[in-house]
């Protein structure tokens, strides 16, 4: 794990009604005059599109915990078509930060669009993003309608399930991954179930089960789960008629399987470790030596985990768009619970 | 267990170990406690190992499976779950390395770890012992039958710890030794360095770039220096450094291996076989130096008390299982030649040496100066040529040296740095060398690994040196503790019209 980071601001500017030259003139000054010996060590361009200050507040913040992993330019955008006057606040920082010894540096801009440029949001992008760099951009609020122009301007989109997640949502998701790099955060945060319920069946004695996955029992909020379901009904070539979904607070697989007349459950679960830390466990009900318990533990801070986790790849997600399209048929089954149904985030 | 398992894919799971049993022989040893076991430590934790993974410790030590497992758990601070889980799997075999009563006993654990664990009948045997035993365990591992797989769908490695022998003869006579019982293909011999992540770098920045490439060869090359600095002296290992010295420890692999790395022509694909091919004839084209040239060529220093990062230090022949009238050199320097296309003319000056001012390890590359240079020589009083610097280790990263102007009326030109840390740019966390390794071992990817030809040639390389210094009664040059060497190293340079540099 990287350790701590010691970070502090080394400047920072801010204006009301400015336009993009100053936002841009300001980071060279702050630059020149705050960082004249640093050389700076980029990887990435970071956007992030909110809809209020609060959300773009808790985004922000995210970025933030992620240790500066992914030194570069975050620029964030607090976009409120209904405001007026139409016109652009702006404010800059400039962060400098030392990971393991490494001095890494970071530059965060804050933008609140108001009115008409909110329209136009990808012809701020452009001219704020460092060259020849991949740009992320994360939607915090949801998805992006399909004409979104933030899309074309992004190398790799991000999104997070859990701020949307009905079953037409599905259905928009599949889509744009089918058209775009896209990365769901709630996905990534659901690697560990997918991790430790796969490893379950390493084992020889679990192996054959693998052929014989008669039903996928599915828990939790309704995107999490789907997205489970999605993942698991895809792998294992299973009909969406095989899976069955019931609301909880937190997410749960189980695959129960029969191989040469036996019957075995293998499980993946969150839980609890005995400190109190959150934890994905998975078991096999299966007799020695196909008997096989696992657990981990879930990252203490699950957004900026994920982001981090996205944020080192640049290639498709086959894996994810295989599951969103098994996911959209899930979905759209009669009887199962929708969006609405979803029980209190715990 | 070979069908794929579809629930893994997307899950970067490319490189994750087969089920497979580590035996480890010298399980009781330091090797094994601090290296081996944190590394496999970290393969668990990041799921690399597969649930039928198992280890066996072989040694001299009489131990219990349980008090083995004990050991294992306490060689890490704060296991992971995943780790303890699979230590359970964990055995021990006490007996003679070439004893037949201990392999009796091995196999036997091996079949029944094969049974519950589903090890599949996959080893990887690992020699983490004292180099004179390699002979006598791998003898007896043919002579058991443990050293060929028993089914065509499974595998037997070997993994060797350096050194390789003492010289060119004993190596070749411990590779005949070792292949009477595995083949070529099974043998994977560690040079860690090789493991460590920016030793790979030197391929990523040379082949994956189209800029250094064009000018890395005689016509901008003005010369190249390979520093291996240490700041330690040899601590405990005083009896063993005694009968090793700095040639053999550090120059015939470590020192080697990245000159290769850094010689080498482009290889057709970045695998085992496109790598090792070009490094062996990059080390085919350096210069075997002359007996008579040894001593011009070639310097050797044993260092004396000093100071070294504010500690008083004893000096060598002070040091606990030293020979007080010791001639083991404790620092060489040299400069190589490379009769090839690329590179002749451009000397390679090598140096490493142990109580030297700071523990670094680079690659420097010098340019020529540039062939008319329309300043005076006032302006260009700061000026040195251009460098790019490949720092190994400590602070992994890339310097350039260039020429600017330095801002106001008068037009002065003066030398900048720039400098590029892996640290501040991939904050992902970096696999230790060991971890790297042993999951390639595992994996059955020996790219990383060193094929006889290459340790012979390595050795072909000292043949000379260590026939001259056997037989030479000239005093070693001294060095105090916390310099850069001796001054016959410097002059080694100077009489080219160079200097070191100062890493």
């Amino acid at each position: 794990m990287a350790q701590p980071v010691a970070e502090g601001e080394i400047g920072s500017w801010r204006g009301e009604g400015v336009h993009l030259g100053q936002v841009l003139d300001a980071l060279a000054d702050l630059r020149h005059r705050q960082q004249r010996t640093a050389t700076r060590a980029s990887v990435t361009n970071l956007v992030l599109v909110a809809g209020g200050d609060a959300e773009a507040a808790r985004a922000c913040d995210a970025v933030h915990r992620l240790g500066r992993r992914h030194p570069g330019r975050n620029i964030a955008l607090v976009s409120m078509p209904d405001a007026q006057p139409s016109g652009i606040d702006a404010e800059v920082a400039l962060h400098g930060s030392v990971l393991e010894g490494h001095p890494v540096w970071s530059e965060d801009v804050r933008l609140v669009v108001r009115g008409a440029p909110t329209a136009h949001l990808e012809s701020l992008i452009e001219p704020l993003t460092l060259p020849d760099l991949a740009v992320a951009v994360w939607f915090v609020s949801g998805l992006p309608g399909p004409h979104d122009p933030l899309v074309g301007a992004a190398t790799i989109v991000v999104v997070d399930g859990d701020t949307f997640g009905d079953g037409t949502s599905v259905a928009a998701m599949a889509g744009l991954a089918a058209r775009r790099v896209v990365f769901d955060l709630c996905w990534e945060r659901l690697r560990p179930w997918r991790q430790l319920l796969a490893g379950m069946f390493e084992v020889p004695g679990a192996r054959p089960f693998l052929g014989g996955v008669q039903r996928v029992e599915v828990q939790g909020p309704a995107w999490p789960s789907v997205l489970l379901a999605g993942w698991a009904v895809s792998r294992l070539a299973l009909p969406a008629s095989a899976v069955r979904r019931t609301p909880a607070t937190t997410p749960s697989i189980r695959l129960v399987a029969e191989h040469d007349g036996q019957e075995a459950t293998f499980t993946a679960e969150q839980g609890e470790a005995d400190g109190g830390a959150p934890i994905v466990r998975a078991v096999s009900g299966l007799a020695a030596p196909g008997a096989r318990e696992d657990r981990l533990t879930l990252a203490e801070d699950p957004v900026a985990w994920a982001l981090g986790q996205v944020l080192t790849r640049t290639g498709r997600d086959r894996t994810q768009s295989q599951a969103l399209q098994a996911a959209v048929a899930i979905a759209g089954l009669a009887g199962q619970p929708k969006a609405s149904e979803r029980p209190p985030a715990s | 267990m070979t069908d794929a398992n579809p629930l893994l894919e997307g899950l970067d799971t490319d490189r994750r170990a087969p089920p497979c049993i580590l035996v480890v022989y010298g399980a009781s040893g330091d090797l094994t406690q601090r290296k081996l076991i944190p590394a496999l430590e970290a393969l668990a934790a990041d799921r690399r190992l597969s649930p039928a993974f198992a280890m066996v410790g072989v040694a001299r030590t009489e131990m219990t499976d349980e008090e083995f497992r004990a050991r294992v758990l306490e060689a890490v601070p704060e296991p992971s779950a995943a780790w303890e889980a699979l230590v359970g799997n964990f055995r021990y075999v006490a007996g003679s390395y070439t004893g037949d009563e201990t392999f009796e006993k091995l196999e036997k654990v091996l079949t029944e770890l094969d049974e519950q664990v589903g090890t599949s009948g996959n080893r990887v045997h690992y020699m983490a012992t004292v180099p004179e035993v390699f002979e006598g365990v791998t003898a007896t591992l043919g002579r058991h039958g443990l050293a060929q797989p028993k089914e065509a769908s499974s595998f037997v490695r070997l993994v060797i710890e350096k050194p390789y022998g003492r010289d060119l003869a004993s190596a070749l006579h411990l590779d005949e030794a070792i292949h009477a019982a595995f083949r070529e293909e099974q043998i994977y011999r560690i040079d860690h360095y090789l493991g460590k992540e920016t030793v790979q770098n030197v391929l990523a920045l040379r082949f994956a770039n189209a800029i250094f490439e064009p000018i890395w060869n005689r016509r901008y090359v003005d010369h190249v220096q390979i520093t291996v600095a240490e700041s330690l002296g040899v601590g405990h290992r005083g009896g063993f450094y005694e009968t090793a010295g700095a040639l053999r420890d550090i120059v015939q692999n470590h020192v080697l291996q990245v000159l290769a790395l850094t010689l080498m022509e482009p290889p057709a694909s970045v695998d085992a076989k496109g790598i090792r091919d070009e490094k062996v004839k990059a080390l085919r084209a350096v210069d075997v130096p002359a007996p008579d040239d040894v001593s011009i060529e070639v310097v050797r220093g044993q260092y004396d008390r000093g100071w070294v990062e504010g500690e008083e230090v004893p000096g060598y022949r002070e040091e606990g299982g030293v020979d007080p009238a010791s001639r083991t050199e404790t620092f060489v320097a040299m400069r190589m030649k490379i009769d090839n296309w690329r590179w002749a003319g451009v000397p390679f000056y090598v140096r490493t040496g142990k109580r030297l001012p700071k523990r670094v390890t680079e690659v420097a590359i010098e340019f020529r100066d540039v062939p008319h240079l329309p300043f005076g020589s006032k302006e260009t009083r700061g000026l040195g040529p251009n460098a790019l610097v490949l720092r190994i280790q400590p602070d992994e990263g890339i310097s350039l040296r260039f020429g600017a102007k330095v801002p106001g009326q008068a037009f002065r030109v003066r030398s900048v740095s720039m400098d590029f840390s892996y640290g501040a740019a991939f904050l992902e966390e970096t696999p230790d060398a060991y971890e790297r390794l042993l999951l390639d071992a595992m994996v059955g990817d020996p790219t990383l690994f060193i094929r006889a030809d290459e340790v012979e040639q390595a050795w072909e390389i000292v043949r000379p040196i260590q026939e001259m210094w056997s037989d030479d009664a000239t005093p070693l040059a001294r060095y105090p503790a916390g310099s850069w060497g001796p001054r016959e190293a410097d002059r080694l340079l100077e009489r080219d019209g160079r200097r070191w540099r100062s890493p």
